[in-house]
């Protein structure tokens, strides 16, 4: 009998597929800062970088979502400084976590050679201005402040709406902070080959985490 | 995280083999996780296609969407990292110098400068 080469979109579990819907359906919508217009240029920038198209675009803030999807390695604190320059702490923590949740969403389609959603149509609104004041910012040292400064959970902490939709794509495409705990949890594979799997891409990525 | 979850499932990890790929990881269908991730960021549509046959065969089709699943969330991990400018915390740090040092991670300054 002949192996099979691929898998079909129907065969990725319920709770993921969803939880990919939500973070997709969720960049095509406002956020705490940009308009779901904003917000969905920024993750088709994303995914045109990532295929190694040019993207067009006049301001620091597409520049550094096209260096971050395509090349993160290459980011260094004056690219976020000048996109800080254009708008405010706050929307540039928005863009990260766009690029972020959109490159995850990509890369899960890549390794498992299906072609990538269309990304959702936009559903016209205003940004809600919804952003932890900043006398309860925090400089952990970071290029962008949070409000506690003890790990990379808190990288996108200043906008909470970002910080949910960061955790809910998580807690699906790895694991949740109670699985974490579990060394033995298997969740489609074993804890430890999820760990082979994050050590070796973070490694290839000249990733400390 | 790998080395705990090893030790707690009773493989015997070699660290080595994440730098290395020569070297056998010691966990089931390891050599063929690391591959799929190798070929996906650098490989070959061939070598993708293979990857993920060899992964297919050897985990599953639940096994190479829970791989291909947490390659993604590394990724994200990585330009949330490269875009914040995050800092690892002084505990994490301390707590990994031994496997920093197997790995040659401290080359990685910008986790920790």
């Amino acid at each position: 009998m002949t192996q099979p080469t691929q898998v079909t979109e129907s065969q990725i579990r319920p709770d993921l597929r969803a939880a990919i819907g939500r973070s997709w359906r969720a960049v095509a919508s406002a956020g705490a800062n940009w308009s779901a217009r904003d917000r969905s240029a920024f993750a088709q920038a994303t995914i045109s970088a990532m295929a190694g198209e040019e993207v067009f675009g006049e301001s620091n803030t597409v520049r550094f979502v096209e260096l971050l999807a395509a090349d993160p390695g290459a980011v260094q604190q004056p690219h976020v400084i000048d996109a800080i320059a254009e708008s405010d702490e706050p929307s540039v923590v928005e863009v990260v976590s766009i690029v972020a949740r959109t490159a995850a969403v990509v890369s899960f389609y890549q390794a498992l050679g299906l072609a990538i959603p269309a990304l959702p149509r936009v559903q016209p609104s205003d940004p809600t201005g919804v952003n932890v004041p900043p006398e309860e910012w925090v400089d952990s040292g970071a290029w962008l402040p949070v409000t506690k400064a003890d790990s990379i959970v808190n990288a996108f902490s200043i906008v909470p709406q970002e910080l949910r939709a960061w955790f809910d794509l998580a807690d699906q495409m790895y694991l949740s902070v109670s699985e974490m705990a579990d060394p033995v949890i298997v969740k489609g594979i074993a804890r430890s080959q999820h760990e082979v799997v994050a050590s070796r891409t973070s490694y290839l990525n000249e990733c400390f985490y | 995280m790998l080395r705990w979850s090893a030790e707690n499932s009773h493989y015997t990890f070699n660290p080595a083999s994440i730098a290395d790929t020569t070297q056998a990881t010691g966990i089931p269908g390891g050599e063929a996780l690391i591959a799929l991730v190798d070929a996906t960021m650098l490989g070959t549509e061939g070598e993708r296609e293979q990857a993920r046959t060899d992964l297919l065969s050897e985990l599953g089709p639940q096994g190479l969407i829970s791989a291909a699943s947490t390659y993604g969330n590394f990724e994200m991990m990585n330009r949330i990292a490269e875009g914040t400018g995050v800092r690892a915390s002084d505990a994490g740090y301390a707590s990994s110098a031994n496997w920093r040092e197997q790995l040659g991670l401290d080359r990685f300054s910008k986790g920790y400068e």
